[in-house]
């Protein structure tokens, strides 16, 4: 199985929310990361056929996912951002609702559902109406539907936003037991979310992939490139400011342990420490950070 | 039954705004039809008022002394005795050249029989005139018959060939309506039929529940847009094709299970009070010049299959804009702007064409054409054919129907997330 993005574009008025992306993922799971904005649900959106791209083409196996349609959509689990569920049905009810939409016969949905429902703990509120759900439980349950029909390409769209800690790595262990054989995106803004789980490493800057790396090997652009800085403490934001910051603890006495991003050594005294996909991260979206911070 | 027929279905009935709408449709429907039977009034020969279920039996028993045929001896014999009354001195007061009847006799004598002389005296008097005070009767010179139905055909004839200012009726049209008046059977019989008479003022009542129904409907497709389920659905197996099907008959079962309970409570009411009888009368008994040959029952029939063609027309419709328009609410506004567009417009007192448009409109739609003179004979000339406003009505939401339909699900198809 080969899902292949070609020039993907989509452009709202001049903007370009997605602009030409090309990818070609086979199984495995895919970790998405980017700013807020950066085009991910939009590119999402597109996968699974509930936004029309401006330009570009999904190919599945070599056919237009557009041509095989109702065969295209019969292989996707979806769980959008932020999506609606009926506040008057119980869990149940919508899981089984879902079941009939994606064609799932009857006897099969029942135990699916009970078995899917126990998976994201929510086996206990199976019959209360959503409407008395917690935004945890929400997600919990859109994660569950997602996965009804043991989908051979799995979109998740930001599946741990809402989750509490325990939660997630919960969430990680069900990723990773469902991924064999099957193509999982998911998107995050939150580094760890998929530092352990992806094989795939994506990073998407202003609708662009600037980033499609293994995992294991993803730091290697940032190896030398990540300092460990110890300076007196009003020094600090002096130097904070100049450089992209990973970190910053205080050390004992007045000292202040800055971990610099930088391609240059910082400040003379700086040592190389092992990169992580989060100052990976950090380093892409300096920018941005920067004009977070309000500096620039 | 179909899994997402099913759940479709619920989602509509289960909404807590559906409850709501519905039931109070429901109230008042049971409201509206119940009055009239509770106000209801007869006078007793002496005068004394008489409501409610008492009032009706009182008609019953007025009404039976009338039954029979309208042959053209009876209603002279019926015309003569109603001018006697005025040649007994004791009977009359003058009040200058004026000429009454006292109230006693007025009571015990015209008022059981008021509505049964005025339907006399209508064939007799000139168009776009109400004679209330059945002058025309009283003063008319009588040969050996009355010549009643040829009153009638007069009148017919009077009103193809009157200045309307807004309309002038076409040798085509003519033809039409004389055609269709031959059909006419005469003579008339007569009898109790308050219930039927009752029930044809009362059925456009029924506007009320249809918008009730349009409520409930409109979120079914732009719900799902602005819950945001639209996502997960459009991406499934089936969001783009049967889950469509399951939508729309779904909410056309939820509309018709509503309506006809609205129909059995309104009908059953006020035949349940007043009686069945009558349903076998010529609908000209209500209004001597219209020119359907209906019985009671039958005119009531097609009145309420014509709401349930609007009622029909206007849920695909709403289920059209459902699927076009972002959010319910805009859904809404439409709907009402389009039920009672003649409402706010008004009928024109000068532009034909337009006032034959806004006859179409749901609002007017829902209201009998019998009663009055105006819609009894409104027709629409095309090119070689003429249409009565019912059939004209059916046409218009059945074609309604069948046009909005593919059109909803293509729009929901192409709808994008965004
Ligand atoms: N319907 C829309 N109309 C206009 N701009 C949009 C629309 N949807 C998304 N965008 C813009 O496209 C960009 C990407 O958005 P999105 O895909 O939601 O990003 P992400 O999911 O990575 O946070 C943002 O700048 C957003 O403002
Ligand atoms: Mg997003």
């Amino acid at each position: 199985m080969e899902l292949k993005l070609n020039e993907l574009t989509k452009q709202f008025g001049q903007k370009k929310a997605v602009d030409r992306m090309s990818i070609t993922m086979k199984p495995g799971v895919y970790g998405m990361l980017g700013a807020n904005g950066a085009g991910k649900t939009t590119l999402m959106r597109m996968i699974c056929g509930v936004l029309n791209p401006t330009s570009g083409d999904i190919f599945l196996d070599g056919n237009s996912a557009e041509n095989l349609g109702e065969d295209y959509r019969k292989l996707l689990g979806y769980l959008p951002q932020d999506f609606g569920y009926y506040p008057e049905f119980t869990a149940q009810e919508f899981m089984c609702y879902v079941a009939a939409l994606k064609g799932i016969p009857k006897q099969e949905a029942k135990i699916r559902t009970k078995e899917l429902l126990g998976v994201v703990s929510l086996s206990e509120v199976s019959n209360k109406k959503i409407r008395t759900f917690s935004g945890g439980m929400k997600q919990r349950l859109g994660i569950a539907q997602a996965v009804l029909n043991d989908p051979k390409i799995l979109v998740l769209d930001e599946p741990t936003a809402g989750l509490d800690p325990k939660e997630r790595v919960h969430f990680r262990n069900l990723i990773a037991d469902f991924s064999k054989d099957k193509i999982i995106i998911l998107s995050t803004h939150i580094v760890s979310d998929v530092e352990y789980i992806a094989d795939t490493i994506l990073i998407i800057k202003d609708g662009k992939l600037i980033i499609n790396s293994p995992a294991e090997n993803i730091t290697h652009e940032m190896d030398r490139k990540v300092w460990k800085c110890v300076v007196p403490k009003e020094k600090a934001t002096e130097i904070s400011n100049k450089f992209c910051l990973g970190n910053l603890h205080h050390g004992d006495d007045d000292a202040v342990i800055l971990r610099i991003l930088s391609d240059e050594i910082p400040i003379d005294g700086a040592i190389n420490e092992e990169p992580t996909l989060e100052d990976l991260y950090l380093y892409h979206f300096q920018s941005d950070i920067a004009k977070y911070r309000g500096i620039r | 039954m179909n899994d997402l027929f099913k759940y479709e279905f619920m989602k509509i009935a289960r909404k807590r705004m559906s409850i709501i709408v519905v039931f109070a449709s429901m109230f008042l429907t049971l409201l509206l039809f119940i009055m009239p039977v509770k106000n209801y009034i007869s006078l007793e020969r002496d005068g004394s008022q008489v409501n409610g279920v008492a009032a009706i039996q009182l008609e019953k028993e007025y009404a039976k002394e009338l039954a029979g045929t309208l042959t053209e001896e009876r209603v002279a014999k019926d015309i003569r005795e109603y001018q006697a009354l005025f040649s007994n001195r004791d009977n009359v007061i003058k009040n200058g050249n004026k000429v009454n009847l006292t109230d006693e006799i007025y009571a015990y004598y015209v008022l059981p029989h008021y509505s049964y002389l005025k339907m006399i005296d209508e064939a007799f008097v000139e168009p776009q005139i109400t004679d209330t005070g059945l002058t025309v009767i009283r003063d008319m010179q009588l040969e050996d018959y009355a010549a009643f139905y040829i009153a009638r055909a007069e009148k017919v004839e009077k009103y193809f060939t009157m200045d309307y200012s807004d309309w002038t009726y076409s040798n085509q049209e003519k033809d039409f309506w004389n055609t269709k008046n031959s059909h006419v059977e005469m003579p008339y019989e007569y009898g109790y039929h308050a219930g039927w008479k009752s029930l044809l003022q009362c059925l456009e009542l029924l506007i009320v529940p249809i918008i009730a129904i349009c409520i409930c409907v409109a979120p079914v497709f732009a719900g799902e847009y602005q819950s945001g389920a639209d996502s997960v659905i459009l991406s499934t197996r089936y969001g783009k094709s049967k889950l469509i099907k399951a939508k729309i008959s779904a909410t056309f079962l939820f509309a018709l299970i509503v309506f006809s309970i609205n129909v059995l409570l309104s009908v059953g009411i006020q035949l349940a009070t007043f009686g069945m009888d009558g349903w076998n009368l010529p609908l000209q008994i209500l209004n001597v010049t219209v020119p359907y040959n209906l019985s009671l029952l039958e005119a009531t029939i097609v009145c309420i299959a014509n709401l349930y063609l609007v009622l029909i027309g206007m849920v695909a419709f709403t289920l059209f804009l459902s699927a076009k328009m972002k959010t319910s609410f805009v859904v809404l506004v439409v709907d009402i702007l389009v039920i009672l567009l003649p409402v706010f417009m008004g009928l024109s007192g000068t532009n034909g064409i337009l006032n034959h448009i806004l006859m179409l409109f749901p609002y007017m739609s829902a209201q009998p054409v019998f009663p009055a003179d105006y819609t009894s004979y409104f027709s629409y000339p095309l090119p070689g054919l003429t249409l009565d406003i019912i059939t004209m009505r059916i046409i218009v939401y059945a074609v309604l129907s069948v046009v909005c339909i593919p059109f909803v699900g293509r729009a929901f198809k192409r709808h994008q997330v965004q």
